[in-house]
Protein backbone atom coordinates (compact mmCIF):
# COMPACT_ATOMS: atom_id res chain seq x y z
CA UNK A 1 0.00 0.00 0.00
CA UNK A 2 2.88 2.34 0.90
CA UNK A 3 4.56 1.68 -2.45
CA UNK A 4 1.33 2.17 -4.34
CA UNK A 5 1.02 5.61 -2.73
CA UNK A 6 4.66 6.32 -3.60
CA UNK A 7 3.95 5.36 -7.24
CA UNK A 8 0.96 7.71 -7.39
CA UNK A 9 2.94 10.59 -5.84
CA UNK A 10 5.88 10.15 -8.21
CA UNK A 11 3.60 9.74 -11.24
CA UNK A 12 1.80 12.98 -10.43
CA UNK A 13 5.10 14.75 -9.70
CA UNK A 14 6.56 13.62 -13.03
CA UNK A 15 3.44 14.67 -14.95
CA UNK A 16 3.43 18.11 -13.27
CA UNK A 17 7.14 18.48 -14.09
CA UNK A 18 6.46 17.54 -17.74
CA UNK A 19 3.75 20.20 -17.96
CA UNK A 20 5.78 22.88 -16.20
CA UNK A 21 9.13 22.06 -17.82
CA UNK A 22 8.98 24.77 -20.56
CA UNK A 23 7.96 27.38 -17.98
CA UNK A 24 10.05 26.61 -14.92
CA UNK A 25 11.25 30.22 -14.58
CA UNK A 26 7.67 31.53 -14.88
CA UNK A 27 6.50 29.01 -12.25
CA UNK A 28 9.40 29.94 -9.96
CA UNK A 29 8.67 33.68 -10.35
CA UNK A 30 4.99 33.06 -9.63
CA UNK A 31 5.71 31.02 -6.50
CA UNK A 32 8.23 33.51 -5.10
CA UNK A 33 6.48 36.69 -6.27
CA UNK A 34 5.96 39.28 -3.57
CA UNK A 35 3.32 41.19 -5.56
CA UNK A 36 0.94 38.26 -6.12
CA UNK A 37 -1.55 37.21 -3.44
CA UNK A 38 -1.52 33.53 -2.37
CA UNK A 39 -4.93 33.09 -4.03
CA UNK A 40 -3.66 34.53 -7.32
CA UNK A 41 -0.54 32.33 -7.15
CA UNK A 42 -2.70 29.27 -6.62
CA UNK A 43 -5.00 30.26 -9.50
CA UNK A 44 -2.06 30.69 -11.90
CA UNK A 45 -0.41 27.43 -10.85
CA UNK A 46 -3.59 25.36 -11.09
CA UNK A 47 -4.59 26.99 -14.40
CA UNK A 48 -1.15 26.25 -15.85
CA UNK A 49 -1.65 22.51 -15.22
CA UNK A 50 -4.38 22.52 -17.90
CA UNK A 51 -1.58 23.04 -20.41
CA UNK A 52 -1.75 19.22 -20.62
CA UNK A 53 -4.81 19.94 -22.77
CA UNK A 54 -3.65 23.02 -24.70
CA UNK A 55 0.09 22.49 -25.11
CA UNK A 56 0.17 18.79 -26.06
CA UNK A 57 -0.97 16.89 -29.13
CA UNK A 58 -3.21 13.84 -28.42
CA UNK A 59 -0.16 11.58 -29.03
CA UNK A 60 2.26 13.55 -26.85
CA UNK A 61 -0.41 13.82 -24.13
CA UNK A 62 -0.95 10.04 -24.13
CA UNK A 63 2.83 9.48 -24.06
CA UNK A 64 3.31 11.97 -21.22
CA UNK A 65 0.59 10.39 -19.05
CA UNK A 66 1.72 6.81 -19.75
CA UNK A 67 5.35 7.72 -19.13
CA UNK A 68 4.40 9.41 -15.84
CA UNK A 69 2.54 6.28 -14.67
CA UNK A 70 5.46 4.01 -15.64
CA UNK A 71 7.92 6.44 -14.07
CA UNK A 72 6.01 6.31 -10.77
CA UNK A 73 5.89 2.49 -10.79
CA UNK A 74 9.55 2.28 -11.77
CA UNK A 75 10.65 4.70 -9.09
CA UNK A 76 8.75 3.00 -6.27
CA UNK A 77 10.05 -0.40 -7.41
CA UNK A 78 13.56 1.03 -7.37
CA UNK A 79 13.07 2.33 -3.83
CA UNK A 80 11.71 -1.06 -2.73
CA UNK A 81 14.58 -2.83 -4.46
CA UNK A 82 17.24 -0.62 -2.86
CA UNK A 83 15.57 -1.16 0.50
CA UNK A 84 16.03 -4.88 0.07
CA UNK A 85 19.73 -4.06 -0.42
CA UNK A 86 20.08 -6.14 -3.45
CA UNK A 87 22.76 -5.40 -5.97
CA UNK A 88 21.43 -4.72 -9.40
CA UNK A 89 23.39 -2.23 -11.42
CA UNK A 90 21.70 -3.35 -14.65
CA UNK A 91 18.18 -2.71 -13.47
CA UNK A 92 19.11 0.61 -11.89
CA UNK A 93 20.98 1.88 -14.96
CA UNK A 94 18.14 0.96 -17.32
CA UNK A 95 15.72 2.68 -14.94
CA UNK A 96 17.82 5.85 -15.02
CA UNK A 97 18.09 5.59 -18.82
CA UNK A 98 14.31 5.39 -19.10
CA UNK A 99 13.92 8.40 -16.84
CA UNK A 100 16.43 10.38 -18.95
CA UNK A 101 14.54 9.65 -22.19
CA UNK A 102 11.25 10.39 -20.47
CA UNK A 103 12.50 13.86 -19.53
CA UNK A 104 14.05 14.38 -23.00
CA UNK A 105 10.77 13.49 -24.69
CA UNK A 106 8.56 15.46 -22.34
CA UNK A 107 9.67 18.77 -23.82
CA UNK A 108 8.41 17.90 -27.31
CA UNK A 109 4.98 19.43 -26.85
CA UNK A 110 4.76 22.98 -28.24
CA UNK A 111 6.69 23.81 -31.42
CA UNK A 112 10.29 23.02 -30.42
CA UNK A 113 11.49 20.66 -27.70
CA UNK A 114 12.69 22.44 -24.57
CA UNK A 115 15.40 19.98 -23.61
CA UNK A 116 16.59 19.25 -27.14
CA UNK A 117 16.86 22.94 -28.07
CA UNK A 118 18.99 23.45 -24.98
CA UNK A 119 21.29 20.60 -26.03
CA UNK A 120 21.39 21.08 -29.80
CA UNK A 121 20.21 24.63 -30.49
CA UNK A 122 16.98 25.70 -32.22
CA UNK A 123 17.99 25.09 -35.86
CA UNK A 124 19.52 21.66 -35.25
CA UNK A 125 16.49 20.59 -33.19
CA UNK A 126 14.07 21.68 -35.91
CA UNK A 127 16.16 19.80 -38.52
CA UNK A 128 16.26 16.69 -36.34
CA UNK A 129 12.65 16.74 -35.20
CA UNK A 130 11.29 17.32 -38.72
CA UNK A 131 13.19 14.35 -40.12
CA UNK A 132 11.46 12.13 -37.56
CA UNK A 133 8.09 10.72 -38.65
CA UNK A 134 6.46 11.38 -35.27
CA UNK A 135 8.01 14.86 -34.90
CA UNK A 136 10.00 14.07 -31.75
CA UNK A 137 7.47 11.82 -30.06
CA UNK A 138 10.00 9.04 -30.75
CA UNK A 139 11.76 10.10 -27.54
CA UNK A 140 8.56 9.54 -25.60
CA UNK A 141 8.12 6.09 -27.15
CA UNK A 142 11.78 5.22 -26.43
CA UNK A 143 11.26 6.23 -22.80
CA UNK A 144 8.18 3.99 -22.58
CA UNK A 145 10.11 1.01 -23.94
CA UNK A 146 13.10 1.58 -21.63
CA UNK A 147 10.92 2.25 -18.57
CA UNK A 148 8.84 -0.86 -19.36
CA UNK A 149 11.98 -2.97 -19.69
CA UNK A 150 13.41 -1.49 -16.51
CA UNK A 151 10.19 -2.18 -14.59
CA UNK A 152 10.23 -5.77 -15.85
CA UNK A 153 13.91 -6.23 -14.83
CA UNK A 154 13.28 -4.73 -11.39
CA UNK A 155 10.22 -6.93 -10.84
CA UNK A 156 12.29 -9.98 -11.81
CA UNK A 157 15.11 -9.02 -9.43
CA UNK A 158 12.66 -8.42 -6.60
CA UNK A 159 11.07 -11.82 -7.16
CA UNK A 160 14.45 -13.57 -6.87
CA UNK A 161 15.08 -15.00 -3.39
CA UNK A 162 17.27 -12.88 -1.11
CA UNK A 163 19.13 -15.94 0.31
CA UNK A 164 22.47 -16.70 -1.29
CA UNK A 165 22.45 -19.60 -3.66
CA UNK A 166 24.50 -22.51 -2.33
CA UNK A 167 27.72 -23.13 -4.18
CA UNK A 168 27.84 -26.45 -5.88
CA UNK A 169 31.14 -28.06 -5.00
CA UNK A 170 32.23 -30.64 -7.43
CA UNK A 171 33.68 -33.68 -5.73
CA UNK A 172 36.86 -34.86 -7.43
CA UNK A 173 36.38 -38.18 -8.98
CA UNK A 174 38.45 -40.77 -7.32
CA UNK B 1 -11.64 34.56 -35.02
CA UNK B 2 -10.95 37.92 -33.50
CA UNK B 3 -12.17 41.18 -34.93
CA UNK B 4 -10.77 44.50 -33.91
CA UNK B 5 -13.31 47.10 -32.90
CA UNK B 6 -10.52 49.61 -32.55
CA UNK B 7 -8.15 49.31 -35.50
CA UNK B 8 -4.52 50.36 -35.29
CA UNK B 9 -3.78 53.61 -37.09
CA UNK B 10 -0.82 53.94 -39.46
CA UNK B 11 0.70 56.68 -37.31
CA UNK B 12 0.52 54.35 -34.30
CA UNK B 13 3.12 51.95 -35.71
CA UNK B 14 5.57 50.78 -33.11
CA UNK B 15 8.80 52.66 -33.45
CA UNK B 16 12.15 52.16 -31.80
CA UNK B 17 12.97 50.40 -28.62
CA UNK B 18 10.10 49.73 -26.22
CA UNK B 19 10.56 49.29 -22.48
CA UNK B 20 8.59 46.58 -20.73
CA UNK B 21 7.17 46.79 -17.22
CA UNK B 22 10.35 45.26 -15.87
CA UNK B 23 12.41 47.89 -17.72
CA UNK B 24 13.70 45.40 -20.27
CA UNK B 25 14.44 46.94 -23.66
CA UNK B 26 12.87 45.23 -26.66
CA UNK B 27 13.43 46.26 -30.24
CA UNK B 28 9.95 46.10 -31.77
CA UNK B 29 10.49 48.65 -34.51
CA UNK B 30 8.11 48.09 -37.42
CA UNK B 31 6.32 45.23 -35.69
CA UNK B 32 2.62 44.69 -36.37
CA UNK B 33 0.41 45.16 -33.34
CA UNK B 34 -3.22 45.33 -32.25
CA UNK B 35 -4.58 47.67 -29.63
CA UNK B 36 -3.99 51.25 -28.64
CA UNK B 37 -0.40 52.40 -29.11
CA UNK B 38 -0.44 53.94 -25.62
CA UNK B 39 -2.05 50.97 -23.86
CA UNK B 40 -0.69 50.59 -20.30
CA UNK B 41 0.35 46.98 -20.84
CA UNK B 42 2.17 45.30 -23.75
CA UNK B 43 2.22 41.62 -24.59
CA UNK B 44 4.91 40.48 -27.06
CA UNK B 45 3.84 37.40 -28.97
CA UNK B 46 6.48 35.31 -30.79
CA UNK B 47 4.92 33.03 -33.39
CA UNK B 48 5.60 30.88 -36.44
CA UNK B 49 2.98 30.77 -39.19
CA UNK B 50 3.35 26.97 -39.49
CA UNK B 51 3.13 26.22 -35.77
CA UNK B 52 -0.14 24.46 -34.90
CA UNK B 53 0.05 25.65 -31.29
CA UNK B 54 0.34 29.26 -32.53
CA UNK B 55 -2.80 28.68 -34.58
CA UNK B 56 -4.49 27.49 -31.41
CA UNK B 57 -3.25 30.57 -29.53
CA UNK B 58 -4.56 32.82 -32.33
CA UNK B 59 -7.96 31.16 -32.42
CA UNK B 60 -8.58 30.56 -28.73
CA UNK B 61 -6.54 33.04 -26.69
CA UNK B 62 -6.30 36.18 -28.84
CA UNK B 63 -10.07 36.68 -29.26
CA UNK B 64 -10.49 36.62 -25.47
CA UNK B 65 -7.64 39.11 -25.03
CA UNK B 66 -9.19 41.36 -27.70
CA UNK B 67 -12.60 41.38 -25.98
CA UNK B 68 -11.37 41.67 -22.44
CA UNK B 69 -8.30 43.89 -22.66
CA UNK B 70 -7.47 45.16 -26.17
CA UNK B 71 -10.81 46.72 -27.11
CA UNK B 72 -11.10 48.51 -23.72
CA UNK B 73 -7.60 49.94 -24.37
CA UNK B 74 -5.84 48.12 -21.55
CA UNK B 75 -3.52 45.93 -23.61
CA UNK B 76 -1.51 46.03 -26.81
CA UNK B 77 -0.29 42.82 -28.49
CA UNK B 78 2.86 43.10 -30.60
CA UNK B 79 3.43 40.33 -33.15
CA UNK B 80 7.08 39.23 -33.10
CA UNK B 81 8.28 36.87 -35.83
CA UNK B 82 9.88 33.59 -34.85
CA UNK B 83 9.70 31.97 -38.29
CA UNK B 84 11.88 28.93 -37.63
CA UNK B 85 9.92 26.04 -39.13
CA UNK B 86 11.14 26.48 -42.71
CA UNK B 87 10.80 28.47 -45.94
CA UNK B 88 6.97 28.64 -45.90
CA UNK B 89 7.11 30.36 -42.51
CA UNK B 90 9.79 32.81 -43.69
CA UNK B 91 7.81 33.67 -46.84
CA UNK B 92 4.62 34.33 -44.87
CA UNK B 93 6.60 36.42 -42.39
CA UNK B 94 8.07 38.59 -45.17
CA UNK B 95 4.70 39.17 -46.85
CA UNK B 96 3.20 39.82 -43.42
CA UNK B 97 5.54 42.79 -42.98
CA UNK B 98 4.46 44.12 -46.38
CA UNK B 99 0.78 43.72 -45.44
CA UNK B 100 1.40 45.60 -42.20
CA UNK B 101 3.08 48.43 -44.11
CA UNK B 102 0.44 48.54 -46.87
CA UNK B 103 -2.68 48.11 -44.77
CA UNK B 104 -2.09 47.92 -40.99
CA UNK B 105 -5.81 47.90 -40.14
CA UNK B 106 -6.19 44.64 -42.11
CA UNK B 107 -3.11 42.91 -40.74
CA UNK B 108 -5.05 40.96 -38.06
CA UNK B 109 -7.43 39.62 -40.70
CA UNK B 110 -4.53 38.53 -42.93
CA UNK B 111 -2.61 37.04 -39.97
CA UNK B 112 -5.59 34.84 -39.04
CA UNK B 113 -6.25 33.91 -42.67
CA UNK B 114 -2.73 32.46 -42.94
CA UNK B 115 -3.32 30.31 -39.85
CA UNK B 116 -6.62 29.10 -41.27
CA UNK B 117 -4.77 27.86 -44.37
CA UNK B 118 -2.13 26.07 -42.28
CA UNK B 119 -1.27 22.50 -43.32
CA UNK B 120 1.73 20.19 -42.87
CA UNK B 121 5.06 22.01 -42.50
CA UNK B 122 6.72 23.14 -45.75
CA UNK B 123 4.38 21.11 -47.94
CA UNK B 124 1.20 21.87 -49.81
CA UNK B 125 -0.05 25.40 -49.17
CA UNK B 126 2.42 28.20 -48.54
CA UNK B 127 4.40 29.09 -51.67
CA UNK B 128 4.69 32.64 -53.04
CA UNK B 129 1.60 32.28 -55.28
CA UNK B 130 -0.52 30.86 -52.41
CA UNK B 131 0.40 33.72 -50.10
CA UNK B 132 -0.32 36.38 -52.74
CA UNK B 133 -3.62 34.69 -53.60
CA UNK B 134 -4.53 34.94 -49.94
CA UNK B 135 -3.66 38.66 -49.96
CA UNK B 136 -5.85 39.10 -53.05
CA UNK B 137 -8.76 37.31 -51.32
CA UNK B 138 -8.91 40.05 -48.67
CA UNK B 139 -10.50 42.83 -50.70
CA UNK B 140 -9.54 45.61 -48.32
CA UNK B 141 -5.83 44.97 -48.95
CA UNK B 142 -4.29 46.31 -52.14
CA UNK B 143 -2.43 43.36 -53.68
CA UNK B 144 -0.41 45.66 -55.96
CA UNK B 145 0.95 47.58 -52.98
CA UNK B 146 1.85 44.40 -51.11
CA UNK B 147 3.60 42.94 -54.17
CA UNK B 148 5.52 46.13 -54.74
CA UNK B 149 6.58 46.44 -51.10
CA UNK B 150 7.60 42.77 -50.94
CA UNK B 151 9.82 43.13 -54.02
CA UNK B 152 11.30 46.42 -52.88
CA UNK B 153 11.90 45.58 -49.22
CA UNK B 154 12.42 41.81 -49.15
CA UNK B 155 15.91 42.06 -47.69
CA UNK B 156 14.83 44.59 -45.06
CA UNK B 157 11.82 42.45 -44.09
CA UNK B 158 14.00 39.34 -43.83
CA UNK B 159 16.38 41.24 -41.56
CA UNK B 160 13.41 42.43 -39.49
CA UNK B 161 12.19 38.82 -39.10
CA UNK B 162 15.64 37.67 -38.02
CA UNK B 163 15.88 40.61 -35.59
CA UNK B 164 12.55 39.62 -34.02
CA UNK B 165 13.81 36.08 -33.55
CA UNK B 166 17.07 37.34 -32.05
CA UNK B 167 15.05 39.42 -29.60
CA UNK B 168 13.21 36.24 -28.62
CA UNK B 169 16.46 34.31 -28.22
CA UNK B 170 17.67 37.10 -25.89
CA UNK B 171 14.79 36.13 -23.60
CA UNK B 172 15.64 32.44 -23.92
CA UNK B 173 12.65 31.79 -26.17
CA UNK B 174 13.14 28.53 -28.05
CA UNK B 175 9.57 27.42 -28.67
CA UNK B 176 6.45 28.93 -30.19
CA UNK B 177 4.08 30.34 -29.19
CA UNK B 178 5.83 32.32 -26.48
CA UNK B 179 4.78 35.58 -24.94
CA UNK B 180 6.55 38.19 -22.86
CA UNK B 181 4.43 40.24 -20.51
CA UNK B 182 5.53 42.31 -17.55
CA UNK B 183 9.04 40.93 -17.92
CA UNK B 184 7.75 37.35 -17.66
CA UNK B 185 8.17 34.82 -20.47
CA UNK B 186 5.33 32.31 -20.81
CA UNK B 187 6.16 29.49 -23.21
CA UNK B 188 3.78 27.25 -25.14
CA UNK B 189 0.03 27.44 -25.67
CA UNK B 190 -1.15 27.87 -22.09
CA UNK B 191 -4.78 27.81 -20.96
CA UNK B 192 -6.47 31.21 -21.32
CA UNK B 193 -6.76 31.53 -17.52
CA UNK B 194 -2.96 31.70 -17.19
CA UNK B 195 -2.80 34.79 -19.43
CA UNK B 196 -5.82 36.52 -17.90
CA UNK B 197 -4.59 35.92 -14.34
CA UNK B 198 -1.15 37.35 -15.20
CA UNK B 199 -2.64 40.35 -17.07
CA UNK B 200 -5.12 41.06 -14.25
CA UNK B 201 -2.28 41.00 -11.75
CA UNK B 202 -0.35 43.57 -13.82
CA UNK B 203 -3.21 46.00 -14.52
Amino acid sequence: MRYLLLSVIFSIAFLVLSIWLPNLSFIKNTVFSTSLSPDRKMDILTASLWAIKTNFTPLSRTLAITTAILFGINFSLLVYYLKLKLEGAKAISSGLGGMFFAILGSGCASCGSVILTSLLGVSATVSLVYTLPLRGNEFGIASLVILGLSTFLLAQKINQPIACAPKVVQQPKS
Amino acid sequence: MFALKQKPRVEDKVEGVVKTASNTNINAEGSPFIGRADAPLTLYYWFDFQCSFCKQFDEEVLPVLVDKYIDPGKLKVIFMNYQFLGPDSQRAGIVGQAVWEASPENYPKWHQAVFQKQDNSNSGWGNEADIMELVRSIREINLGNVLQLTLKNETAYREKINRDKDEGVRFNIKTTPSVLIGGQVIRGAQPIAVYTEVIDSLL
